[in-house]
């Protein structure tokens, strides 16, 4: 019995070690090391993760926003001045590919240029946690880079030069068109059926037809519902 | 004198050990014939000079930046230099198993060398080796199944492709790529033959391995279908002798509601028999669940027949009520909102007005939680 007391004692005295998170999150921002090669090409969502923590811990005031907006929008593919890359427009992961540094147009043209859908996703989500008001996204090149990427099925890809093609980038598209307030982005009929065809016979989603039933991509579905005003309908 | 840099990148990993020692690079040009073994920077390399690399470029503030070595910067700026040319040779196809090494998550170096292997019409054989043996290293990477489904369609031959993943499914039974990759192979490729067997034997294995059930369910349904009634017979017999092995299996109650609840659970005579049977013995939530919705069912039928009595109807939904109180109260308490919510639900959608039923709960009131209100635009 003593035992057990003291035990409790213990935890009430674990406290929430608010500013070791908000630490942890500043450094995240900063630098990482090289084992962390995997994340490059996603650095963007990194941050997104990173703010966001910060944003729920009520401590963004640790961070330059001003200097993390400009980082954030030399991401941004822009049109070049001939428009001929319009359908490859968005938000890079990264720098990695090696464009010079820019946070202002003409878009340089570079024959494996692209943005990744789920960076223009996470790039306006931070964007808009940062307090910008989005007037430097190239709205209709955004959404003309998204429409690119929606196959006939109704899935996305997430880059124009193909990839896997799934719910998450459906669930990214939508958001990228709530966020814009511009759903010219997606065919929004076809992106239904493919969710609706993603449900499994256990009545949660699957990453696509037939496909195991999982909480992110559950989450996914019913997010793009959500955020359609379809919920609902079905 | 180019058969260094072009070797594999088994021989790179030996080479990295003595890579960094000054005064051997200093003697750079004249010694690699002398030690072939060591590591050289492509900036340091003859055949390279006409290339000028490309740094990344992340700008006077760089956010979350990763902290490269001299050998990762010194591949990846040459990488750049050749992506930014659309540099189309052999020597750009090596770099990109180098750089694939350093980082197999690139999607971006993983099309420059689907590109490559296009423009150089490299043997794809080759490269279905190639691609087996970093599947084998990375199994949970998007990229390397993407560029293994690209090769099969090119090749247009799918034939190692069951053994392969049944292989990465022994090592993890449940790999989501490699359960997706399956299934793309046995639809694209019209594989279903031996799936069920395969199926079987995973389950035999580990009758919880929920991706196999998963895929029982899609193989079912893509070929018989499950509208015979002797398979649907079969499947029940078969995910009742499996939940009498393992009661607690939430994987064999989910697909033996999934295969028949779009045609209604009470619509299959004898079923809630036979579940019935099992409740004293190889109780479970999902065994109470099972009940309430086949009661549900019932409620649900009844509601469209018009000969059914009021006290029948009664009845069952008294039977419903109860198995909500008793997962509430007991037996899935953790959920006990759910199960007080589903028990409000039902009562009042089948109650009478003057009913006499008992109360599911203490505290009974129907509250809908705020999630439940959704948006409508």
């Amino acid at each position: 019995m003593a035992e057990e007391e003291s035990q409790c004692e213990e935890f009430e005295q674990i406290d929430f070690l608010r500013d070791r998170h908000v630490r942890f999150f500043q450094r995240t921002l900063q630098v990482l090391p090289e084992r962390y090669a995997s994340l490059e090409t996603t650095r963007l969502t990194i941050i997104f993760f990173a703010l966001s923590g910060l944003d729920v811990l009520d401590a963004l005031d640790v961070i330059d926003r001003k200097l993390m907006i400009e980082w954030i929008y030399s991401l941004q593919v822009v049109p070049a001045e001939d428009q001929s890359n319009l359908s490859r427009c968005g938000f890079r992961g990264s720098s990695h590919i090696g464009i010079p540094y820019s946070t202002k147009g003409p878009g340089v043209l570079h024959p494996y240029d692209s943005g990744h859908v789920a960076m223009t996703y996470t790039g306006l989500c931070s964007l808009l946690i940062l307090g910008d008001d989005l007037s430097r996204v190239n709205k209709q090149a955004c959404l003309a880079g998204l429409r690119a990427l929606q196959l006939e099925d109704g899935s996305f890809y997430a880059v124009p030069e193909g990839s896997e093609n799934d719910i998450r980038f459906i669930y990214c598209a939508a958001s990228i068109c709530y966020m814009l307030d511009d759903w010219s982005g997606m065919d929004i009929q076809k992106a239904i059926e493919y969710i609706r065809g993603s449900l499994s016979y256990d009545n949660g989603f699957g990453q696509g037809a037939g496909r195991e039933s999982h909480g992110g991509w559950t989450y996914c579905a019913i997010a793009t519902l959500c955020l359609m005003g379809r919920l609902e309908r079905r | 004198m180019s058969g260094v840099e072009e070797s594999s990148h088994e021989s790179v990993e030996v080479k990295e050990n003595n890579a960094f020692d000054d005064d051997v690079e200093d003697q750079l040009g004249d010694d690699y014939a002398v030690d072939p073994t060591r590591y050289i920077f492509y900036r340091d390399r003859k055949e390279w000079a006409d290339l000028e690399p490309v740094p990344q470029d992340d700008g006077p503030n760089p956010v979350v930046k990763i902290a490269y070595s001299d050998k990762f910067s010194d591949v990846y700026d040459y990488f750049r230099a050749l992506l930014k040319n659309d540099e189309r040779s052999e020597r750009a196809f090596a770099l990109t198993a180098e750089a694939i090494e350093l980082n197999a998550a690139n999607y971006t170096v993983w099309h420059y060398r689907r590109v490559l292997l296009q423009a150089l019409s490299k043997d794809l054989e080759d490269e279905m080796r190639y691609i087996t043996a970093i599947i084998d290293e990375q199994p949970k990477n998007y990229q390397v199944w993407h560029h293994r489904r690209m090769v099969v369609e090119w090749l247009k031959d799918p034939s190692e492709e069951l053994e392969f993943i049944a292989d990465i499914l022994s090592q993890d039974a449940k790999n989501y790529h490699a359960w997706q990759h399956r299934q793309w192979v046995i639809q694209e490729y019209k594989l279903w033959d031996n799936e069920l067997e395969f199926v079987e034997t995973l389950l035999e294995e580990d009758v919880r391995n929920n991706s196999a059930w998963n895929q029982r369910h899609f193989v079912i349904s893509q070929t018989t279908g499950f509208s015979d009634p002797t398979i649907v017979e079969r499947e029940i017999k078969y995910c009742l002798k499996q939940i009498r092995k393992a009661p607690h299996n939430e994987s064999a109650w989910n697909y033996l509601k999934g295969m028949l609840q779009d045609r209604g659970l009470s619509s299959q005579p004898g079923l809630l028999e036979r579940v019935l049977e099992l409740k004293d013995t190889h109780c479970s939530p999902y065994l109470l669940a099972f009940l309430f919705d086949c009661y549900e069912d019932v409620l649900e039928s009844s509601n469209q027949k018009e000969n059914v009595e009021e006290e029948e109807r009664e009845g069952t939904l008294r039977k419903a009520l109860e198995i909500c109180k008793l997962l509430a109260q007991e037996k899935d308490t953790i959920r006990k909102e759910y199960w007080h919510f589903l028990g409000s639900s039902l009562k009042s959608k089948y109650g009478s007005s003057d009913s006499s039923e008992e109360s599911t709960a203490d505290n009974s009131e129907p509250s809908v939680p705020a999630s439940v209100q959704q948006e409508t635009s």
